[in-house]
């Protein structure tokens, strides 16, 4: 991706979570850097957050490697990349 | 808590098809492959649930075993064919509950100590399994807020998981239990409240219980104005104990009265 991008990241843990959220964020962008992206600088919205990964999930579309994720029964990242929104919503 | 992988599974799949039941759908358990349209069968559901136009296949899933052998589903296909796809990760949400026997012997020894002089004991103990009978409750019953680690009398009261005398009594009980926890009780814990704990407790912690603002609504639901209410509630739910049906009467008329417990 050459153009900037927006970064979602979710942590679906089990039991506790294992790492902060705000520590997940710096390794799995350096990770990115090089193969999806060329500069960090790229990153402009990172939004993150994590989750226990119990419950329902009412399942409407998709992908094949969430579907395995959630399949397994195992705690995984969720990590979205996509290109960055022409308008920032700010609440008041 | 021990959990014996087996039968915990077994359980989640009891607390889900309660939780389908109770809200009016028909449920197939574990569904034969041979009967099962083709976007179906690859994916093993565990339970169909059917109400009028809403079909759902459900899966649900734990990590011990036959992780992710499923193949990904073809929801176009699932879709056109009016169907659509739960799963369920249930795991954790199995992992607090204790079977209505454990509960039970719980109580017995809660009622034990009372009798021998160690009131705050029981009272302590007893109200382990105040909070286990709340959280099984929420899951059934309230899945979407089952995550809540926390399951008090005001949370599962206005989750409609209790009635108005259920959630001032256990109200009632959670005072004296944070005082026994954090102070010395000024007057000694009677037996004859870890009994009434236990009693109703007992009752809660049965598979086919169902609260009674969750039976009055269904009542309500499908009430005829010519059908008497109890004699509806009795038809819907006739597992439930005659304690219960009244309740949830009572609920369905707006009454409200003080007539099962009597602390304050």
């Amino acid at each position: 991706v050459a153009d900037d991008v927006e970064v979602t990241l979710v942590h679906f843990y089990r039991g506790e979570p294992a790492l902060d959220t705000d520590n997940m964020i710096k390794p799995i962008l350096d990770a990115m850097k090089g193969t999806v992206f060329t500069d960090d600088r790229q990153v402009v919205d990172v939004h993150a957050g994590a989750r226990n990964s119990n419950g329902t999930y009412d399942i409407d579309q998709v992908s094949d490697v969430l579907w395995t994720a959630l399949d397994a029964a195992e705690p995984f990242v969720y990590v979205r990349v996509r290109p960055l929104p022409e308008q920032l919503e700010v609440l008041p | 808590v021990t959990v014996v992988p087996g039968p915990s599974e077994a359980r989640a799949l009891d607390l889900v098809v309660g939780s389908y039941q109770v809200r009016g759908y028909d449920v197939t358990v574990e569904p034969r492959a041979s009967g099962l349209p083709d976007f179906l069968r690859d994916l093993q559901p565990d339970l169909l649930a059917v109400r009028g136009d809403d079909r759902v296949a459900v899966i649900i899933r734990k990590g011990e075993r036959n992780s992710g052998l499923r193949p990904v589903p073809d929801m176009d296909a699932l879709h056109g064919g009016g169907w659509r796809l739960e799963l369920v990760l249930a795991d954790d949400l199995v992992l607090p509950s204790a079977p209505p026997e454990a509960i039970a012997a719980r109580l017995a020894e809660a009622s034990q100590f009372a009798e021998t002089g160690h009131g705050a004991a029981a009272l302590l103990l007893a109200w382990t399994a105040v909070e286990e009978v709340l959280r099984e409750l929420t899951f059934r019953f309230a899945p979407d807020a089952a995550s809540r680690r926390v399951s008090t009398p005001d949370s599962a009261y206005s989750l409609g998981l209790l009635s108005e005398d259920q959630h001032r009594f256990l109200a009632g009980v959670q005072r004296f239990r944070n005082q026994a926890a954090h102070t010395v009780l000024p007057a000694p814990i009677p037996l004859q409240l870890i009994l009434q704990i236990a009693g109703l407790v007992n009752r809660m912690a049965k598979p086919f219980y169902v609260p009674p603002p969750i039976m009055a609504d269904r009542a309500l639901a499908e009430l005829d104005q010519r059908q008497d209410p109890l004699e509806q509630v009795r038809r819907l739910f006739p597992k439930s104990s005659p304690e219960d049906q009244l309740e949830a009467e009572e609920y369905i008329r707006s009454l409200g009265t003080d007539d099962g417990y009597d602390i304050s």
